[in-house]
């Protein structure tokens, strides 16, 4: 009897763990928080996203860097969860290059999230020369 | 010669004092503090201080209304908040006391509305420029994450980009319901 109502209990939690939210909420749960609704940077504390989407999205590299950028890659969100974000946050953020985005998938982000980016400002002034430390 | 003086000086302040006090008065002031500090115990925030609870009668009223008492940590848009409510502390739970600066970057938690049973997103932005308030200690942990995953973790000062990095106290705003995909 106790185990049964453990395994319910458990089976319970699994459920409302599972739960889904659309992108758009995960970004203003799991993003917004420092990156804010419209993606601008902080000076000093966090990077934009304005602008710089949309240089990531136009290279293969720049593809794997926004998958791999420590906080994204350890969100917590399931792999099909994180790919749906991220495809949002390129349409929001990327500009013209969103356009001509092929949207990321599951088993992609599953490969990329497992890969650790260890030096991310080295990574970061590799892809966008151009963009002030934040 | 000195002791005179502050013999004279004692005595004259003593019969200024008599004079000046009435017994009644005191004796009444005595008998209010008598009862109230009786009554203390009764106060829902002793109650509220004394861990473990069933919730209080005034929250299960909370159906139907849409907000409960932004004053007290069992508020429900409380339910990740780690700091002084700012709403004790001369600002309400969505602004700021006055002298203060309220953080753009925040910390992001969601909260079931008792009222209807939704999901919302509340912020929780720290307001910064002044001392820690002081009153109103609230640390509620739902899914917080540990101080590793550091955009999960509300012990975190959050007051950045602002002029100052003191934090006064931290405010709980409503962004929106939070809808399933």
């Amino acid at each position: 009897m106790t185990r049964a109502a453990l395994a319910a209990s458990l089976l319970l939690t699994v459920a409302s763990s599972a739960r889904a939210f659309d992108p758009a909420v995960d970004y203003v749960v799991h993003c917004q928080g420092c990156h804010l609704a419209d993606g601008r940077a902080t000076p000093g504390s966090v990077p934009a996203l304005a602008g710089t989407v949309a240089q990531l999205a136009r290279t293969p590299a720049g593809r794997d860097y926004m998958a791999r950028v420590p906080n994204v890659a350890q969100a917590p969100l399931s792999d099909a969860e994180l790919a749906a974000l991220l495809n949002w946050v390129v349409q929001r953020f990327g500009g013209e290059a969103a356009a001509s985005f092929t949207p990321y998938v599951a088993d992609e982000i599953a490969k990329l999230r497992a890969l650790p980016l260890v030096d991310v400002e080295a990574a970061r002034r590799a892809l966008l020369p151009d963009s002030a430390r934040p | 010669m000195a002791s005179d003086r502050l013999d004279r000086w004692i005595e004259r302040r003593a019969r200024g004092l008599a004079r000046g006090t009435s017994r009644r008065g005191f004796l009444a002031r005595l008998g209010m503090f008598a009862v109230g500090a009786a009554g203390l115990p009764l106060l829902p925030v002793v109650r509220a201080s004394a861990g473990e609870r069933a919730p209080a009668p005034d929250e299960m009223a909370l159906a139907g209304k849409p907000e409960g008492d932004p004053k007290r940590c069992e508020y429900w848009r409380h339910c990740a908040i780690d700091g002084f409510l700012c709403a004790c502390c001369g600002g309400s739970q969505n602004t700021c006391p006055p002298g203060t600066e309220m953080s753009s970057i925040t910390w992001i938690g969601t909260c079931r509305n008792p009222a209807d049973g939704k999901d919302y997103i509340i912020s929780y932005n720290d307001c910064c420029g002044q001392s820690l308030c002081g009153r109103c200690q609230c640390q509620r942990t739902e899914r917080e994450k540990p101080v590793y995953i550091t955009p999960k973790n509300n012990d975190a000062l959050w007051c950045f980009g602002t002029k100052s990095r003191a934090v006064q106290c931290s405010v709980a705003v409503v962004l929106g319901v939070a809808t399933e995909s």
